[in-house]
């Protein structure tokens, strides 16, 4: 065998190179003094904090098939969490660019309950009115038509398709931001002839699918032609189910009355919070306490806000998932933990401190679960992207959100590793050792 | 001057209060008052019958479990009152131990294993292993520093163990039942190693069954009952 002599220099040599080094014991330094001194100046026992991850890693490595088991209940939590968040703040990012792209500048006025609780009727005269209010760009009103509208004469009365017949104003396209899916909205010339255009619900009801007029429906009575079909409307979904004739052509066939029963009122959009107040003033200035003004762009606000208050449960639900996935490292650090015992006697007979064989276990429950919380925002990330991509929508994934998520599996991972690692440091060597 | 002293030494382990196991064991008593004294360089063998307190001896001796009472001298220094702090630092700095069943890490390597021993004393990486590799090539085993312990014979993980107990340059090196494990040849290999390590001024200190390893000794301390019955007065 060779000199061993020889190496007693070296290993000293190194050992004293280090003395300047950090340690992690950073505690009980104003203590070592004297203690150093009962041990013939003997340095504490001394972990080096880059020593604690490759430590750590091992300790993971060494069964990684339970490492992956065990981080698989943090990445479900983790994923779910992202998800959610992504999911929903996409699906906000889109209603808010549709409620950009329609203008948050349209208001409706209608006739509210009077006094007494009847349904008061708007004036005549109110649309015109409207119209005037200076920062007003456009004003269009629709009001009722006592008729029916049904594909054609043979159809049996009772079948109306919950179609509503109104009388439009021709500018109604332009105020409520309609687009034609086929053909012309109406126009002064064929308002005042027997020629309708029908909401995109109405023309599905119907079965009518061309406006080029050569489609007829039998509308109160008489034969009208369908000269166009409006797209959905989103800031006024209830034209969606309606049939649209002419005013002058209404007041012919079915003495239609001039009060509408709803103006839509396009503003300045830098004006909207002045013009509001004006508008029952102006529509009926006999009685503006009867009118009723309403600002559609809010129902789709409220929706962005019904999918938020969803977001809610779900959130809890992984916030679940992430607690099982806790206590499924613990659980599983608890048992490794016993069996791991000779190895933490041999780390205590090396010299190592309690608290070195707890930060030992704290950082392979860090590790882990911060591994779980990586796979998981990243695999919520790719559910958000897919989900996202099959509404055709753009993915907003907030990079906050994603590093938040990693950091609450490191936190869920520290929690989850207190309790093995405290049982694996209070563990009494001789024990651990089967030296009993 | 003695590296370990033992003054009237004695230990009692509880009765086990824990649930589930039946009959309640009562309280043992380990150890009666043993005194003994162990200078620097000896090479002692600890034997006795199963159950004779040689392994408590050894735990004591070697600052892992604290005495019931007594009083314990390690390198002149009161072990047996010393805090956990200090008890550390000595086992760091001063002992070194190999086990019967070699206790490596299942998942380092051999040189790995061996610079574990430096961990805690806060050496740097690189020096570990250079320290470690070192020492593996002393016990002749530099060929199989990059095998994992599944990898190595019983008579290697022992020897691993031995250069992990030797890469400290502790005084003393306390082995319990080394060559328990192994066959007679591999056996008679770590006799001679420890030997080696003695020959060169270190202090071991072996509890054993094995006649080979009690041969090899300077010094055979028997216990029985846990009261030792020869040997207990240095030479």
């Amino acid at each position: 065998m060779k000199l061993i002599a020889r190496r007693r220099e070296t290993t000293a040599n190194s050992t004293g190179t280090t003395e300047g080094g950090s340690t992690a014991d950073t505690a009980n330094n104003a203590s070592n003094a004297s203690s150093a001194a009962a041990t013939g100046g003997l340095q504490p026992s001394r972990m080096r904090p880059a020593d604690v991850w490759p430590l750590a890693a091992l300790g993971l490595a060494t069964r990684p098939l339970r490492a992956l088991l065990s981080a698989v209940g943090v990445a479900i939590g983790i994923a779910t969490l992202v998800a959610v968040l992504g999911i929903s703040r996409s699906s906000q990012a889109q209603l808010v660019a549709e409620i950009d792209t329609l203008g948050t500048n349209l208001l409706t006025v209608s006739a509210g309950s009077d006094f007494s609780g009847q349904n008061a009727a708007l004036p005549a005269s109110a649309p015109g009115m409207i119209a005037r209010i200076g920062q007003v760009i456009s004003a269009a009103a629709v009001g009722d038509v006592s008729a029916q509208v049904y594909r054609n004469d043979r159809i049996p009365a009772a079948n109306t398709e919950a179609i509503t017949v109104y009388w439009a104003d021709t500018d109604l396209p332009r105020a409520v931001q309609a687009q034609l899916a086929d053909g012309r909205f109406l126009t002064r010339a064929t308002a005042r002839y027997p020629a309708l255009v029908l909401g995109a619900a109405a023309a599905t009801a119907l079965g009518v699918d061309r406006a080029d007029g050569s489609v007829q429906v039998w509308l109160g009575e008489h034969w009208f032609s369908v000269v166009g079909i409006l797209r959905p409307v989103a800031l006024a979904p209830e034209l969606d189910r309606t049939a649209l004739i002419g005013r002058p052509v209404a007041h012919l066939l079915f003495h239609a009355g001039a009060a509408p029963a709803e103006i839509y009122v396009r503003a300045n959009p830098a004006s909207l919070a002045a013009v509001q107040p004006l508008l029952p003033y102006a529509a009926d200035p006999a009685a503006p306490q009867d009118v009723s003004i309403a600002d559609p762009a809010d129902a789709l606000i409220a929706r962005a806000d019904a999918a938020s208050a969803f977001q809610g449960l779900f959130l809890a639900l992984g916030g679940i998932a992430l607690l099982v996935g806790g206590i499924g490292i613990a659980n599983v650090m608890v048992i490794g933990v016993l069996e791991r015992q000779p190895e933490i006697g041999v780390r205590r007979a090396l010299g190592a401190r309690p608290q070195h064989i707890a930060v030992q276990f704290v950082a392979e429950a860090v590790l882990l679960a911060a591994a779980g919380g990586a796979v998981g925002a990243v695999a919520g990330g790719f559910a958000t992207f897919v989900y996202a991509a099959s509404r055709h929508w753009d993915a907003v994934v907030p990079w906050p959100v994603l590093l938040a998520a990693v950091g609450i599996a490191v936190v869920v991972g520290a929690l989850a590793g207190v309790y093995p690692a405290l049982r694996a440091a209070w563990l009494a060597p001789a024990e651990a050792l089967r030296l009993r | 001057m003695n590296v370990l002293e033992l003054i009237d030494v004695s230990k009692t382990h509880a009765g086990s209060p824990r649930a589930g196991s039946y009959p309640r064991a009562s309280a043992v008593t380990a150890l009666h008052s043993v005194t003994l004294a162990i200078a620097h360089g000896e090479f002692v063998a600890i034997t006795g019958p199963s159950g004779s307190g040689k392994s408590t001896l050894l735990a004591i001796a070697g600052t892992l479990e604290r005495p019931s009472g007594g009083t314990v001298r390690l390198l002149g220094q009161p072990a047996h009152s010393l805090p956990d702090r200090d008890l550390c630092a000595i086992r760091a700095a001063m002992i070194g131990f190999v086990f019967q069943q070699f206790h490596l890490v299942p998942g380092l390597t051999a040189v790995d294993n061996v610079a574990t021993a430096l961990l805690y004393r806060g050496v740097p990486a690189a020096s570990r292993r250079r320290a470690a590799a070192e020492v593996l090539a002393d016990v002749g085993l530099a060929h199989r520093a990059g095998h994992r312990p599944a990898e190595l014979s019983g008579g290697e993980c022992q020897r691993v163990a031995i250069a992990r107990a030797m890469v400290g340059q502790p005084a003393a090196i306390l082995a319990d039942e080394p060559t328990g494990s192994l066959d007679t040849a591999a056996g008679h290999d770590v006799i001679a190693l420890l030997a080696g390590v003695n020959g060169r001024g270190t202090t071991v200190i072996v509890v054993t069954h094995d006649p080979d390893v009690a041969a090899a000794a300077g010094r055979v301390i028997r216990l029985r009952d846990g009261r030792i019955a020869a040997g207990g007065d240095a030479t």
